[in-house]
């Protein structure tokens, strides 16, 4: 049994995983103001483009940056429309998505890559010490390489995030764009460099899907990861650290999904299991609605487009 | 002299016009925007032709690429811009569009309150899902007693579908946005389980369908013109959408309550209930696009989550695009599916029919990045000096 369950865990954190970047990402994103909607299209376009790559290349490394690429790409046509045309954050997150998908579909069939298997993927490395802690050493530390740098990810943004000045820079610009713009922050090359950021990590999580989960390209391989991710930012009231444990979290469900027979619950239908992050999103919406104040809601002027004009 | 006057005019204007430009090199002068009084309506359908060109040189530009049979590139062209508008086709494009104008302007219902509804799919679904429900299980009934039941079945479902983020968001102020968009996805799944092997409807063939209803509840064609019934509906609602809007007093109430709930709230007007009116019946009228999906489109009459595809997301970018006004909802959705369909045919070329998703998006995209030209001016202004606020 108990084995049964690390394997659960295990597999739990190597689906999680998938939506860590996305949600980061979006964080960093949201965390300048600007709401990027259109992150399913970029995961999509970024598998696309890893797997692209890689075909042709037969270099994880390169499929790599081509998946982050094309994220990175998506998120500068909408941090442009945004930023500089200033239109509706949501109806460009929504065409970003529907490009985005459309270009990932239309190019993977066409380069007939859909089914194919990639050539080469990220394999398991089991790290010496940490992956010989009984429990926590097979679950945490016998993944993929991404897996890993996910958590130094983590550790990476949250120290950025919260103890740097540059990470309170970035804060600035999101809660109150004009006293940023005052105090001399520029406040439009912040936004624009953080939303190609978070693109790129967007991007990074369609690279996990096609070279590390399934190991392959298929039509609708992110699943709506690029959704889930934009619910785990509120689930992640913005901050890093939370944004791991709620991947994993939902990696968990969709894992258990994967693995119901091995608990002998194989005649609930999959479906509804797969029904719980949604959700459960919305559960968590509402109780923190409700209870908690200002301090975990997001940036104060997240989705305002910032005009130097109206001060 | 009055021709004096104006030719003088037009001598300054060019002349100011050379000096400015003249500056763009010296660095006094740059090109920049400047914000416009309002966005003029000439302005609007400029901002749109110029969006559909560009669009058109774009997909003109990956066809080229992507065609095997270079010599077929203009008939290609003109298979996606112009076949499905000017000749017999049309008949198909307004098919293809009924269902997306009706899920749009339940969209724009909400939109009045500046609410976002994403969750059209889902609620299309679950409109689509109620109605075969109907259908499955009251069959016997005659067919003119089932077809009216369908459609407030779906218009119900799609009310139910939407009443969560409906609810929550008047007393809860929870984000409508993220809630509609989540219900999309259970949706999905609710549908994809009830097509399932395991599912109630399952046809038993041994694949995930459902058996097709029969034909007496499908909607039929008028004639042979390829035009189905459902364009009257589509009728109904845009008379409803405008009379209700524009001359009642609810209306009205959720006009001032979009604009500035606090204004709305202080002249006594009930806030909570209009949100939450507003996306039931937002939710409502995108049902019975569902409905038109599964009974009036020509289609296959059964009952499947991915019929709807994403007319959910393609409306509220309609929507948004077409600032809500009536006609402008209708031809931009004939325009969006014409060109999908178009798209969608150069299968025969060689090209994969997801071209179609990839022109729409590209569509969407300029539409969305042109339509600062309606509120922008660009021009060649004067550098200002940096000065306190």
């Amino acid at each position: 049994m108990l084995n049964t369950v690390i394997g659960l865990l295990n597999y739990a954190v190597l689906c999680g995983t998938a939506y860590l970047f996305a949600t980061l990402g979006e964080i960093i994103t949201q965390r300048s103001g600007i709401m990027n909607l259109g992150l399913e299209g970029m995961v999509m376009f970024g598998a696309v483009c890893t797997a692209i790559v890689t075909t042709l290349t037969g270099s994880v490394l390169a499929g790599t940056v081509a998946g982050m690429l094309g994220g990175a790409l998506l998120a500068a046509l909408h941090a442009f429309i945004c930023i500089r045309l200033k239109a509706s954050q949501v109806a460009s997150g929504l065409a970003l998505t529907i490009l985005g998908l459309g270009m990932a579909n239309f190019l993977g069939k066409q380069f007939k890559l859909v089914g194919n298997s990639m050539p080469v993927t990220y394999e398991n490395i089991k790290i010496p010490l940490l992956g010989d802690i009984p429990v926590v050493g097979e679950i945490l530390f016998n993944q993929n390489l991404l897996v890993y740098i996910g958590y130094i990810l983590v550790i990476v943004l949250t120290v950025f995030l919260f103890k740097t000045k540059a990470g309170m820079r970035l804060r600035a610009v999101g809660e109150n764009p004009a006293a940023a713009d005052a105090a001399g922050i520029n406040v439009f090359g912040i936004q624009y460099g953080y939303t190609i950021f978070g693109g790129a990590l967007a991007g990074l999580s369609g690279v996990y899907f096609v070279l590390a989960l399934q190991k392959s390209f298929q039509s609708n391989i992110s699943g709506g990861a690029g959704w889930l991710a934009v619910a785990l930012v509120i689930f992640a009231l913005w901050r890093p650290s939370l944004a791991l444990v709620g991947s994993f979290m939902f990696g968990l469900i969709v894992s258990f999904q994967v693995r119901l027979s091995d608990f002998g619950l194989q005649n609930i239908p999959p479906e509804f299991i797969k029904m719980i992050p949604y959700i459960a999103t919305i559960v968590v919406l509402i109780l923190i609605s409700g209870k908690v104040r200002r301090s975990a809601g997001g940036p104060a002027a997240l989705g305002v487009p910032y005009d130097r004009e109206e001060r | 002299m009055k021709h004096t006057a104006i030719f003088d005019k037009c001598c300054t204007g060019i002349k100011s016009f050379f000096k400015r430009l003249e500056g763009v090199f010296k660095g006094t002068h740059r090109i920049g925007v400047r914000k416009r009084a309002s966005g003029i309506t000439g302005q609007v359908v400029f901002s749109r032709i110029v969006a559909i060109v560009a669009a058109a040189l774009l997909v003109g530009l990956v066809l080229l690429i992507v065609l095997n049979d270079k010599t077929r590139f203009g008939e290609a062209l003109e298979r996606v811009f112009i076949n499905r508008f000017f000749t017999a086709n049309i008949a198909m494009t307004i098919k293809d569009a009924v269902p997306l104008i009706i899920a749009t302007f339940g969209i724009a219902v909400a939109f009045r309150m500046k609410l976002w509804n994403i969750g059209g799919n889902g609620q299309m679904i679950a409109g689509s899902m109620f109605a075969y429900g109907v259908w499955f299980y009251l069959r016997a009934l005659p067919a003119w007693v089932l077809i009216p039941l369908m459609m407030l079945a779906a218009m119900l479902g799609g009310a139910v579908c939407s009443s969560i983020a409906a609810f929550t968001k008047a007393y809860l102020n929870v984000n409508e946005t993220i809630v509609t968009l989540m219900m999309n996805y259970a949706m999905i799944q609710l549908g994809a389980f009830m097509i399932s092997l395991v599912g109630p409807w399952n046809a038993g063939t041994g694949f995930n369908n459902s058996e097709p209803m029969s034909q007496d509840v499908v909607l039929p064609q008028i004639g042979k013109s390829g035009i189905y019934v459902t364009v009257f509906i589509v009728l109904v609602v845009m008379l409803l959408y405008y009379f209700v809007m524009n001359k009642s007093k609810w209306g009205y109430e959720m006009r001032v309550t979009g604009e500035n709930s606090n204004a709305a709230r202080y002249a006594g007007m009930p806030v909570k209930r209009n949100i939450v009116l507003s996306l039931l019946i937002s939710g409502a009228i995108a049902g019975l696009a569902g409905y038109c999906v599964l009974a009036g489109n020509g289609g296959q009459p059964t009952f499947s989550p991915s019929a709807v595809g994403s007319i959910g997301f393609t409306a509220v970018m309609v929507a948004w695009l077409s600032r809500l006004n009536p006609w402008g909802i209708a031809l931009m959705a004939l325009l969006i599916s014409g060109i999908t369909n178009g798209a969608n045919s150069l299968q025969s070329f060689g090209v994969d029919q997801s071209i179609a998703e990839f022109a729409r998006g590209l569509i969407l995209m300029l539409i969305l990045a042109m339509d600062f030209l309606t509120r922008y001016k660009i021009g060649i202004y004067e550098k200002e000096t940096k000065e306190g606020a």
